[in-house]
């Protein structure tokens, strides 16, 4: 089946990251999903957390070469249901970690490596028939399946921004997206680079002309 | 003729099987095909084996006989006559293209680049790109070079190397063994020597594709693998425009070739966005078909400008591609070969079903003078090229000279007094001149790569502290006039076999495990002004050594043992890998990662890293080279990283002892071979030798003005005198021809490892151990 011909989105789980207001049509098929904040790890106060933040960067620092983006992060905790909310000492513990996990902490890798990173929200087209798996999968382990639709997903990645230049680091494939990624499963239906701190600024994503903090639809490429 | 006068339009495609490495034959037959439905396609190949010789895209097949059994001016006179009956010839392997455009030259139906192009455009130079591409090439060494120098680039390189083919097939040398293993195997296989030791580059795989005739670029396309063979091939990719900073450079370069044919340049784009050339291919790639149905029919534009007329239109299909795997029915004039007997090694044919091999051989021959070789008997090979001798210091020279200059019972492992002095000397500069600082710098010998009495004394004159892993050993290292604040304590099990440890308080000790550190706390520590614990990072997680910091947890119960350091107790950290094995780039790597450990540490725990102590295992030339020179940067970032670090701690490892001894044996018996390499077997052993295989050693023999001059090489061996199949000394050697029974030769860089894990086999002793 074509991915995406029909979507309807779910309403996020009250454990995702509090609504903001929408910035795309209210109407839209992903409005619920549009509302949504970023996500971002708690922490506890104490020794727990620092330490495990710690340990986190300095693995990071580890495996770092230079350039590119920590894909060890994916390789470690492979995609998974997290529960919300979820501190720094639990995420570093667990086997497996959902996309605004990995997004958030890919963030703080970016930023620790002096490099400015900001979130990037997104809805991609999927398999309708997908959507029994992720529900049961995530309800099996007491996630909330929110950002999981007939059709489309909530999805969250990283930006990395120099020169007025973005370049958008999927956390949880551990691969750089493209916006000319529109057509067919996981390509792009909605993108937001940036929160709400970032509004007003506009940068280029691969020859894309971005507004940060704004819920976009990227160009459709003609065919040859 | 002209081409159009001879209906059908015929295009002769060589290279056309279809495995995991396939050819470029059948894309290009898949490409024109569409382009001009009503053409007669041949296929051409060498061998039954080649898959694609028995696709329907095909209308006929012209089955040669193997090139290593060809007589190869009847291939040429054939090939020339349909050439003169209009058709085209489209090679699809780069030494097929030398071959044909070597002796068929410049022809309107020989689709191919003039030699002299193909020389310019030869691996790993790729003299041709190299002005006015966009590309570096990755850094090269012929692998004729001196073993020495090779494996000194292999070092810099970090062990991320290819040995290489001219033409063909790419190996890994992840570390000596292997390295010697590929030449040989390449060499072997391609009957060559010219292959080459290029660095590996890490980064994303592509290419761009073209065509071009009589010098004029026609089209080109780029292609991203996404998936690959393990092989390294492409099994899936996607093809696009090529951005005008290469399409345009590229125009130029092939006008100044006067480039006709397809290529393709495969390169690597690293994670920084630099692009490195690997390789310019002088014919099609093998996905070319997807090229062409994502709207560029590269093939049939080429046989547009050779003749062909207006290609039929096709529509686009899209641009990410990925191969199938399809049965499809043997043509019947063509059945299978016999299956082989299992008991041989089947798989000898399937590797190579076009036989570039031979085709290799026969080659190099022609490049040798003989433009009509005849087929060689099977099994004969070029004579081998020598190697040149490595560079050798004054100061081993004058040691080898004085010490040699009498008898010596052999085998007998001699001291190189100014070698040794050489070598401690440097520590004492590098001592000085990081004095004065707010850090101050130590240097640990380490008395496993060699307890010597002599090198001992000379270490501890030179400053150095004691760097020990036993309790033996501290004995050992206070014997030689160590005094105990002078000892660095560290290993699995420091302080085996149990005894009283002397008053003071050593330098540093540092436990390998917390289960040590532990220990040490509930049972007594080891008197020592730092003490804490080796690390292991999350990079090197495979090493048995160290706490390890690649879990969370880990890292939580290691913090948790540290805090319960008594509060007066100043810490330490200990970080330690041989150099040699990851290569200075990356020990300097994961030294910066420590510092981040050690900081984290330091935080996590409440109190600061006072002491800093890293190693070991540097090459000597490495330690001269990188390691001396980096310390000030080592230190200002250790000092940045660790604002209360009092000592930075540096053990060399092997660098002090390695060349500071030698092995002199005597030559018992010469094998000359007819024709072939030399093997003298000599009374020393592996036993005396066990680095052996591990490095190359400087192997030295009397010349005839009584000097001792290094060898080259060339393929001989030494033999040792034991029954074992490893005893072999050194296996690429370049032996003097008048050698004989009764001569002494001496190996060098025996001082290490090789004399203190020296062990008594074929003496008709036991070790005390034993018993």
């Amino acid at each position: 089946m074509t991915p995406a011909a029909e979507t309807r989105a779910r309403r996020p789980h009250a454990a995702h990251p509090a609504p903001a207001a929408p910035a795309i049509e209210p109407g839209a098929d992903w409005a619920p999903w549009a509302a949504c904040n970023p996500s971002s790890l708690a922490h506890h106060g104490g020794n727990c957390c620092t330490a495990a933040r710690a340990w986190f960067l300095a693995m990071d620092r580890s495996f770092w070469q230079g350039h590119g983006g920590p894909g060890w992060i994916p390789r470690r905790w492979p995609w998974g249901p997290s529960r919300w909310p979820l501190h720094w000492c639990e995420a570093v513990r667990a086997d497996e970690l959902d996309c605004g996990a990995h997004a958030f902490m890919t963030r703080e890798a970016f930023r620790a490596r002096g490099v400015r990173a900001v979130p990037v929200q997104l809805v991609q087209r999927q398999e309708r028939h997908h959507y029994l798996h992720w529900l049961g999968r995530w309800n099996g382990s007491g996630a909330s399946p929110a950002w999981a639709g007939e059709g489309a997903a909530y999805h969250e990645a990283c930006a990395t921004i120099a020169g007025g230049r973005a370049e958008v680091w999927d956390a949880s494939v551990g691969a750089w997206l493209s916006p000319e990624h529109v057509r067919g499963v996981r390509s792009i239906a909605a993108v937001r680079i940036g929160g709400a701190e970032e509004t007003g600024e506009v940068v280029t994503w691969r020859g894309v002309r971005v507004p940060l903090g704004v819920w976009i639809t990227p160009p459709t490429p003609p065919e040859p | 003729m002209p081409r159009d006068s001879h209906p059908p339009l015929t295009c002769y495609l060589s290279g056309v099987h279809s495995g995991p490495n396939p050819s470029p034959g059948l894309g290009v037959a898949r490409s024109l095909r569409e382009a001009y439905p009503h053409a007669r396609l041949v296929a051409v190949d060498y061998g039954v084996e080649s898959s694609g010789l028995h696709s329907e895209v095909f209308d006929e097949v012209w089955l040669q006989r193997p090139w290593k059994e060809m007589r190869l001016p009847v291939y040429q006179a054939a090939i020339r006559e349909v050439l003169d009956r209009g058709a085209v010839w489209l090679p699809g392997q780069d030494l097929e293209v030398e071959f044909v455009s070597a002796f068929l030259g410049a022809d309107d139906g020989a689709l191919v680049p003039p030699r002299e192009s193909l020389r310019r455009v030869a691996k790993p130079a790729i003299e041709a790109a190299a002005a006015l591409l966009p590309f570096t090439i990755p850094p090269f060494l012929s692998a004729g070079r001196a073993d020495w120098e090779l494996h000194g680039f292999c070092r810099e390189h970090g062990w991320r190397v290819w040995v290489k083919g001219p033409n063909y097939e790419a190996m890994p040398a992840l570390d000596w063994p292997s390295f010697r293993h590929a030449r040989s195997f390449l060499s072997e296989i391609w009957g060559t020597e010219s292959l080459f030791v290029q660095r590996h580059v890490p980064g994303a795989e592509e290419s761009v594709a073209f065509c071009a005739w009589r010098g004029e670029l026609l089209d080109c396309v780029h292609m991203r693998k996404h998936t690959q063979t393990h092989e390294g091939k492409t099994w899936a990719g996607a093809v696009g425009p090529v951005d005008p900073a290469i399409a345009e450079p590229l125009r130029e370069v092939l006008a100044e070739l006067e480039w006709t044919g397809g290529g393709e340049l495969e390169y690597v784009r690293a994670l920084d966005g630099t692009m490195h050339l690997i390789d310019w291919n002088p014919r099609f790639p093998a996905w070319i078909h997807a090229a062409s149905f994502a709207g560029h029919n590269l093939p049939a534009r080429l046989l547009q400008a050779a003749g062909f007329g207006a290609p039929a239109a096709a529509p686009f299909r899209g641009r990410q591609f990925t191969r199938v795997v399809m049965e499809i029915p043997i043509l019947p004039a063509y059945p299978l070969p016999a299956v082989r007997d299992p008991v041989d090694d089947g798989r000898a044919g399937s590797k190579h079903p076009s036989g570039m091999p031979d085709l290799a051989r026969r080659l190099a021959e022609t490049r040798g003078g003989d433009t009509t070789p005849e087929p060689r008997a099977n099994g004969k090979k070029p004579a081998p090229r020598r190697r040149p001798a490595p560079e050798v210091p004054a100061t081993l020279q004058w040691d080898l000279d004085e010490a040699l200059a009498g008898e010596l019972p052999t085998p007998r492992r001699i001291l190189l007094p100014r070698t040794a002095r050489e070598r401690f000397a440097r520590v004492e500069r590098a001592l000085a001149a990081g004095a004065g600082g707010r850090v101050e710098l130590g240097f640990g010998y380490s008395v496993k790569t060699n307890p010597h009495p002599s090198l001992l004394a000379m270490a501890e004159a030179s400053g150095m502290f004691a760097e020990v892993i036993s309790a033996a050993e501290m004995r050992q290292a206070l014997a030689a006039g160590f005094p105990f604040e002078r000892v660095v304590l560290n290993g699995p099990a420091p302080r085996w076999p149990a005894g009283p440890e002397p008053d003071g308080e050593m330098v540093a000790a540092f436990a390998d495990s917390p289960q040590n550190l532990a220990l040490w706390l509930k049972e007594g520590r080891p008197r020592a002004r730092y003490l804490g614990l080796r690390l292991r990072p999350a990079t090197l997680e495979l090493s048995r050594f160290g706490a390890s910091l690649g879990a969370p947890e880990r890292f939580a119960e290691t913090l948790a043992l540290l805090r319960a350091l008594p509060a007066g107790q100043a810490l330490g950290l200990h970080f330690h890998f041989a150099s040699d094995v990851l290569g200075p780039a990356r020990w300097f790597e994961t030294f910066e990662g420590v510092l981040h450990w050690a900081a984290a540490i330091q935080d996590g725990v409440g109190r600061p890293v006072r002491c800093l102590d890293v190693g070991g295992g540097w090459f000597p030339d490495d330690f001269d080279r990188e390691l001396v020179p980096s310390l000030p940067r080592m230190m200002a970032a250790a000092a940045e990283a660790l604002p209360a670090l009092e000592r930075f701690v540096v053990e060399p490892g092997k660098a002090m002892a390695q060349p500071a001894m030698a092995l002199v044996t005597t030559v018992l018996e010469v094998r000359r071979a007819r024709g072939g390499a030399v093997e003298a077997v000599v009374d020393a052993a592996i036993s005396d030798l066990p680095m052996a295989p591990f490095y190359p050693h400087r192997v030295f023999a009397c010349g005839r003005g009584g000097a001792w001059e290094p060898l080259g090489g060339r393929g001989d061996r030494l033999l040792g005198r034991i029954c074992m199949e490893t005893d072999i000394l050194a296996s690429d050697l370049a032996l003097p021809d008048d050698l004989a029974a009764g001569d002494r030769l001496v190996i060098g860089d025996a001082g290490a490892y090789d004399a203190s894990m020296a062990y008594n086999f074929g003496r008709g002793v036991l070790d005390d151990a034993c018993c």
